[in-house]
């Protein structure tokens, strides 16, 4: 589904990512964990295509095209979720808007056409629901005034309503407390599905608690140097990165 | 002086960007080229005037020989040249004016078709009635029986002149005075058409009131004067739309539009101001200059200005608002954008006379290609205006590095029980956001777009339902091709 | 022929003579082609009336009517003089103290304290003791207005202060201008240098006093240089006579990683006009400027500002404010310039003023003019009353009207010397503040 061969990426002319191979099939669900600085959102915005990030070497395929020939909405269009770190605020946009005009966009590059309103209304707010997001936060601007939680909280709306075949969830756990966790688990798990794929990226394994993955990789310094199943995880976490002989703090 | 082959000749190619800059071929009576006191005999004339009008224009246009075009706005332009211009250019049919709508030019009718504006009742929008001002002068008005039986007037301005001549002499050029700006008394001498609106006491008008305003003649001004009077306990909201064909030359419109309103009475003013632009290298475009003003005369009366200004090459406004009767609001929402050399100096002024008064100024000027986007506002507050409130926001968006994006506000506060208090912000799109947006399958325009709409929502969600959406789009397709 | 607005200034031409002698004795040929060529552009354009936009609100129109004269020396020293220096005098501040008389250097009651890498002389001094470098300086200096141009054509005295590099200075250096009765219908005219050079610190403290009654006028032009990694901060009070006009004039060039404070006061002066404009041109430049202005009784204050970005990944910040009472008046003009490749600039103004009477009046043009696109720019102005709610809080907690107002508005011009660095002159600051107050 996803393939990512010997994957290099720049950011303003430093090199971050240094030879990645990712191979992510359908129904799968892949973690990548490592310390700070070792590329994990790099390699998210690189599947993603945000400018800046330049792929020096290497390919990126998603169902068969060429990731990298496409822009950014393109791949969004084409079924890539990007679960963003530090969701972005949108003054004066809202919600609602907001994710009616995304899924018209696609619908349009699909060649789609756009999606009766209320036909969106009720599946805007049976997500909402099901993620125990309260209807009144739909019609606010987009993360604007958000609470750290209920940004994620509404990254996990957004991935149900446009329904992607494939999601990264770039440190989607980071700075949430146990309640919100669990609605950012819970929102992932509803993702998994025979036909579909996701890639965590995560610095600690106790999200893994709660989505427990297929497959481990460890990132360091723009490398993948440990695969395995979960319960690497576990052992990273007894015994920290410093075990595998990756420095914690190497920026 | 009847002309319609050189109408074309200047004509531009109509290119997709500005949707509106078609050229209609119809019959045209022209004055001759140029501007002396026989062109201003002629244009009274034609429309009939009573003998005080035309002293009254005459006395303005010796006014304005003595006066010099002024050189304070941050404007870079060629001045007009004032004997190169048609000040008055009507449809051959409006010289029998038709009696009805069936009687109006097809050519015409398809028009504002064109436009999007149905001149056919039935087909027009619930609830707004139309007055449509082509060229020099006003060619239909709708819905005139439905307001008469609430006794609301609603006509073109010479029509009022002739018919209500005890309204028109009480207050034209009550606000606006003759000799207020050089091109108010340019307006005062020569303007052809416009509207007249009187709303009586206690009536709340049952319908939104909207004039259309297009111009399509070469080498002609547009100097339309709008006159509405709110009487004690009205109420009436009015739209105004403008468009122009895509010309190489730069076109003028200097229109006067003037607001009284008494007791207990309100007026929300809505405009959609998209007068052709220019091209992408600034050539062509309509130099915008306008005096627009509001004089609360009542107590608690209310002026609500609101302005979505996405086209001509050059706007210069400041919808103001003279509050003089005690409790009287002033309200002033802006959205102002430019894009490629277009220049706007605009914003508004708000004077404090009367006791409790109060006022808001919101502006969002937002600035792309090579465009200079300038807010300038004045509140003052008078010695005798106690406890005064103003609160002024002013946003700036820049798109670009090439344009400028400015902010120039005075406070002349002389009454110790005001306050008044200025922001103002300068931002622009973050490529976070735009990624953002991207990453959920928008594309750069849409972003951009829907990134716009929601900088400027203070401002759009005051615009009337029939004109929201329209002002929506206007603000995506003005911004194409800005960002990537 | 004089322009637009503006009114003729030839009158001043009748005292270039005089100028060229009226520094003791320094009637030098080049000196001389300056001070014609700076008065011929002067009355060029002549004195600014009150339709032009920057002079708006401060009305020169009772200039016109009078000639100021050029004064050939200071008057005789008397105990009220006197008095009013060692008022102004900072005695814990060891640093060297500078005192002009009427616009002259007064050797005898200043005290200039050697200290190495640093060269303090009047502008006299400077001229006769070296020639070449005088010239260029003179030469070096932003007339682009037309007063400017007359500062040149007839200053009789200044300052010249140069700091060489890697020097922090131990002491602030003060400086004390006072203006007596000998100076009525006379302009006092000072042209000022100060140059701090790489990684070098200063601090200046320069007041302005008078006695009242006397119709003068008070026009200073300093060129200032805060070089690359330099920081150079200086405190300003202006007290002056109740029928002074009074104008400061100060252009910074701010380089590469240097800091520029610029703190000040108005109090006295029938017509007070600060002009504080800045250029950052180095890149990670700083400029903070504080001020606040007082105003009663006739006087009228305007506070005018040109910050100006060049260059990318600055910072300036803007605090002013501004109390009128019965009888006064304040303008505050300030203007943020962002050029083009100045991205990343980070500029903040604010100015807020208190009415305290009917018969007062607040002017406030705060301006942005941006021409890049990733900066962060704001302002804030404000006009208005005392916070009727605050009143009422300390009022219940017993305080009277008086001093509840008093407590209010010391709060109020307080924030602007928050970050004085030495606690005298911040006290000096409050001090004046509340004894304007009572």
């Amino acid at each position: 589904m996803l393939e990512i061969k010997n994957l290099h990426v720049e950011v303003a002319g430093q090199k971050i990512l240094k030879g990645i191979d990712l191979t992510i099939n359908a129904g799968e669900v892949h973690a990548i964990m490592g310390p700070n600085g070792s590329g994990k959102s790099t390699l998210s915005y690189a599947i993603c295509g945000k400018d800046g990030y330049e792929v020096t070497e290497g390919s990126i395929t998603y169902k068969g095209k060429n990731f990298l020939e496409l822009e950014a909405n393109e791949r969004a269009a084409e079924g890539a979720f990007l679960g963003f770190q530090y969701p972005v605020e949108i003054p004066g946009v809202s919600n609602m808007n907001f994710l009616k005009t995304a899924v018209n966009s696609i619908r349009k590059y699909k060649g789609e056409d756009e999606m009766a309103p209320v036909e969106f209304l009720k599946l805007v707010r049976a997500k909402a629901a099901e993620l125990e997001m309260d209807p009144e936060m739909l019609k606010r601007a987009v993360n604007v005034g958000f609470s750290g939680g209920e940004k994620k909280r509404n990254e996990m709306v957004q991935m149900a309503v446009l329904d992607p075949g494939f999601s990264v969830l770039d440190e989607t756990d980071s700075g949430l407390d146990i309640d919100a966790l669990r609605v950012v688990a819970d929102g992932i798990n509803r993702m998994r599905a025979p036909e579909k794929s996701i890639l965590v990226i995560t610095h600690y394994q106790r999200l893994l608690d709660y989505v427990v993955p297929d497959f481990v990789h460890v990132l360091a310094d723009g490398k993948i140097v440990k695969s395995g199943d979960k319960s690497l995880a576990m052992e990273l976490e007894k015994q920290g990165y410093g075990h595998l002989g990756i420095d914690e703090n190497a920026a | 002086m009847v002309s319609t082959l050189e109408t074309r000749q200047t004509v531009e190619e109509v290119a997709g960007d500005y949707k509106y800059g078609f050229v209609t071929d119809i019959e045209m009576v022209k004055a001759p080229k140029g501007l002396n006191e026989d062109v201003i005999r002629f244009i009274s004339a034609k429309k009939e005037e009573p003998e005080w009008l035309l002293d009254w224009r005459l006395k303005s246009y010796q006014k304005w020989l003595k006066m010099e075009e002024p050189e304070w706005a941050m404007l870079n332009y060629v001045k007009p040249d004032f004997q190169d211009i048609y000040y008055y250019a009507a449809p051959k049919s409006a010289d029998d004016r038709p009696k009805s709508l069936d009687e109006v030019d097809p050519e015409l009718l398809a028009t504002y078709e064109k436009l999007g504006i149905s001149l056919q009742e039935q087909k027009v929008l619930s609830g707004v009635a139309v007055d449509v001002v082509f060229d020099s002068v006003s060619v239909a008005t709708t819905f005139r029986e439905t307001l008469k039986e609430k006794g609301v007037i609603f006509c073109s301005i010479s029509e009022a002149a002739r018919d209500y001549p005890e309204l028109m002499q009480k207050y034209l050029g009550s606000v606006v005075p003759v000799a207020d700006n050089f091109y108010a008394a340019l307006n005062s001498a020569v303007f052809t058409d416009g509207t007249f609106v009187y709303i009586p006491k206690g009536v709340r008008c049952p319908m939104e009131l909207s004039t259309y305003f297009r111009i399509n003649e070469a080498n002609t001004g547009q100097f339309e004067r709008t006159l509405i009077i709110a009487d004690d306990e009205s109420y009436v909201s009015y739209l105004e739309g403008c468009t122009a064909p895509m010309r190489d030359e730069n076109q003028l419109h200097a229109a006067v539009v003037e607001i009284v309103m008494l007791e207990n009475a309100e007026v929300k003013y809505s405009t959609v101001q998209n007068w052709y632009p220019g091209d992408k290298d600034g050539k062509g475009g309509i130099y915008n200059f306008v005096t627009k003003r509001a004089a609360c005369r009542g107590t608690n009366s209310k002026v609500s200005w609101t302005q979505v200004e996405t086209g001509s090459a050059i706007t210069w406004k400041y919808p103001s608002c003279i509050l003089q009767g005690d409790g009287s609001v002033g309200e002033f929402y802006s959205v102002a954008i430019t894009n490629n050399y277009q220049q706007a100096d605009t914003g508004t002024k708000m004077i404090h006379i009367g006791k409790n008064t109060s006022s808001t100024i919101i502006s969002k000027g937002i600035s792309a290609g090579k465009a200079q986007n300038i807010y300038r506002g004045l509140v003052k507050v008078m010695p005798n205006a106690e406890n005064t409130r103003n609160f002024t926001q002013c946003d700036s968006l820049l798109i670009g590095d090439e344009c400028g994006a400015h902010t120039v506000p005075y406070i002349e506060a002389k009454n110790p029980t005001a306050q008044v208090e200025h922001e103002a912000t300068t931002s622009k799109i973050s490529d976070e956001q735009l990624f953002y947006c991207l990453q959920r399958g928008l594309d750069v325009e849409e972003a951009v777009s829907l990134i716009v709409n929601g900088f400027c929502k203070e401002v759009m969600q005051q615009l009337p339902m029939e004109f929201a959406v329209e002002a929506q789009k206007l603000l995506g397709i003005s911004l194409e091709g800005s960002v990537g | 022929m004089t322009h637009k607005n503006h009114f003729d200034g030839s009158r001043y031409a009748n005292d270039l003579t005089l100028a060229y002698s009226a520094p003791t004795g320094t009637d030098i040929d080049w000196l001389n082609e300056i001070r014609q060529k700076s008065m011929d552009a002067f009355v060029e354009v002549g004195l600014p009336g009150a339709r032009v936009e920057e002079w708006k609100y401060t009305n020169l129109s009772s200039m016109n009517s009078k000639t100021y004269g050029v004064l050939e020396k200071a008057g005789e020293l008397d105990a009220a003089i006197m008095a009013i220096i060692d008022d102004a005098y900072l005695d814990d501040i060891r640093g060297s103290k500078v005192v002009f008389i009427d616009g002259f250097y007064k050797a005898e009651l200043s005290t200039i304290k050697g200290e190495d890498g640093l060269k303090l002389l009047s502008l006299n001094e400077y001229i006769k003791s070296q020639n070449g470098d005088a010239k260029t300086l003179l030469q070096s200096t932003h007339e682009v207005s037309s007063l400017a141009n007359l500062n040149s054509a007839l200053m009789t005295d200044g300052y010249v202060i140069q700091v060489k590099p890697n020097i922090k200075l131990s002491q602030p250096i003060q400086i004390i201008h006072v203006s007596g009765e000998r100076s009525n219908l006379k302009a006092l005219r000072n042209k000022n240098f100060i140059e701090v050079s790489e990684n070098s610190s200063a601090q200046i403290i320069e007041s302005f006093i008078g006695v009242d009654n006397v119709d003068n006028w008070k026009q200073d032009v300093t060129q200032i240089w805060v070089e690359k990694n330099a920081v150079l901060e200086i405190y300003q009070t202006q007290l002056q006579g109740n029928e002074t006009i009074h104008m400061g004039e100060t252009h910074i060039d701010v380089a590469e990683d240097a800091d520029f404070k610029h703190y000040s006061l108005n109090i006295g002066a029938k017509n007070s006009r600060t002009e504080i404009k800045p250029t950052l041109n180095g890149l990670h430049g700083n400029v903070d400027l504080r001020g606040a202005f007082l105003g009663r009784g006739g006087n009228s204050h305007d506070v005018f500002t040109h910050m100006k970005h060049l260059v990318p990944e600055c910072e300036s910040d803007q605090i002013y404010r501004g109390v009128l009472d019965k009888g006064g008046k304040s303008a505050f003009q300030g203007k943020v310039y962002v050029a083009k490749d100045a991205q990343l600039t980070n500029a903040e103004q604010s100015n807020k003023n208190l009415l305290l009477d009917r018969d007062a009046e607040a002017n406030s043009k705060p301006e942005l003019l941006i021409y890049a696109d990733d900066v962060k720019c704001a302002h804030g102005a404000t006009v208005g009353e005392l916070d009727a709610e605050a009143l009422f809080y300390l009022k219940s907690r017993g305080l009277y009207l008086a001093a509840a107002k008093s407590l209010l508005v010391e709060a109020f011009i307080a924030e602007v010397y928050d970050d004085v660095a030495i606690p005298s002159v911040k006290e000096k600051y409050l001090g004046l503040a509340r004894a304007w107050l009572d």
